[in-house]
């Protein structure tokens, strides 16, 4: 586009700006734009669609679910433990014995995993005034 | 709603389509109808492409975002020049705060003076024979309340009524400015 004379006349003016040649956006714009939005559309789904009231309740139906099967579990473990099945546990548990040779390095007879034996002198107790 | 293909539909009847049942194709359409006009609005705003860029992209993702707050009262095309105007402008304020490109002085009727930038030389510019980029230096010369005016009516091609609807501004101070705009443009381009 050559230049034009613009002395005074704001209708060539006017004329130059409706001729300006358009800015186009790259290609890859809407590309930028679609990418940037991802996350915000699972978000949406989740807020507001039909399926995402589905979605949402499914999810905390099993959150419920997961957190009374768990607390069952715990439940019964304690109540198990009262009534006097803790060895239970212990049999559950996969213990691998040390061999012979280890036992030696390490001179013990015994691994008492359980229950550490304090020696009774160690422990003082103070006595109040 | 009538069963014709969405590429059919007014932008008004897209976005509903978007915002009552989350249609994405319709939001792709409104990007593909707008993301021209609007990289162009807000090109001659700034003259700066890769900000344009980022600025048309955050128009979109705040339509996404907030079509819930779309009312089927008005235009979609106001509503989202509206949306980029704005942040353009804001946009606009950051780089000239953190660049000092010019400074800001009320005078008596409330218009920016701005400190000329070394950059706009008309002669080097006639130079190069090139008008479009004459005219756009000439427009970052003048203050962005005239500027934004002359760009949508000039060039964009928008009628008063959506102007005021975009810019929230009464149509006489939207006439004055647009007049006071051309004016200014036209002193800047005199003296080529």
């Amino acid at each position: 586009m050559n230049t034009e004379n613009f002395n005074n006349k704001e209708e060539e003016i006017l004329k130059a700006l409706a001729k300006l040649e358009k800015v186009e956006p790259t290609e890859e714009l809407e590309e930028k734009i679609y990418n940037r939005l991802d996350p915000r559309i699972l978000l949406q789904w989740f807020s507001f669609s039909k399926g995402g009231t589905l979605g949402m309740a499914l999810v905390i139906v099993l959150s419920l679910v997961f957190v009374v099967t768990e607390s069952y579990q715990r439940i019964s473990y304690i109540y198990d433990y009262k009534e006097g099945k803790e060895a239970v546990f212990q049999e559950e548990s996969t213990v691998i014995p040390a061999s012979e040779d280890t036992r030696s390095l390490l001179k013990i007879d015994k691994i008492s995993r359980f229950s550490p034996k304090v020696k009774k002198d160690s422990v003082k107790v103070k006595s109040s005034p | 709603m009538s069963l014709k293909p969405l590429s059919e539909y007014t932008d008004e009847e897209l976005i509903i389509e978007f915002k009552l049942n989350r249609t994405e194709a319709a939001f792709q359409i409104l990007v593909k109808r707008f993301k021209s006009p609007l990289f162009n609005f807000v090109y001659r705003f700034l003259g700066d492409y890769e900000l344009c860029s980022d600025v048309v992209q955050e128009t979109f993702i705040r339509v996404f975002r907030n079509v819930d707050s779309y009312k089927n009262i008005g235009k979609f095309s106001t509503w989202i020049y509206t949306i980029a105007s704005n942040l353009t402008k804001t946009e606009y304020r950051k780089i000239r705060s953190s660049k000092n490109f010019s400074i800001s002085n009320f005078g008596q009727e409330g218009e920016d003076y701005e400190i000329s930038d070394s950059t706009y030389r008309p002669d080097k510019i006639v130079e190069s024979g090139q008008t479009g980029e004459l005219i756009q230096k000439a427009l970052l010369e003048i203050p962005e309340q005239y500027r934004e005016m002359v760009i949508l009516r000039d060039i964009q091609g928008l009628a008063y009524e959506e102007i005021t609807e975009i810019t929230g501004l009464p149509i006489g101070t939207v006439k004055s400015r647009i007049n006071r705009g051309r004016e200014k443009l036209q002193k800047l381009l005199k003296n080529v």
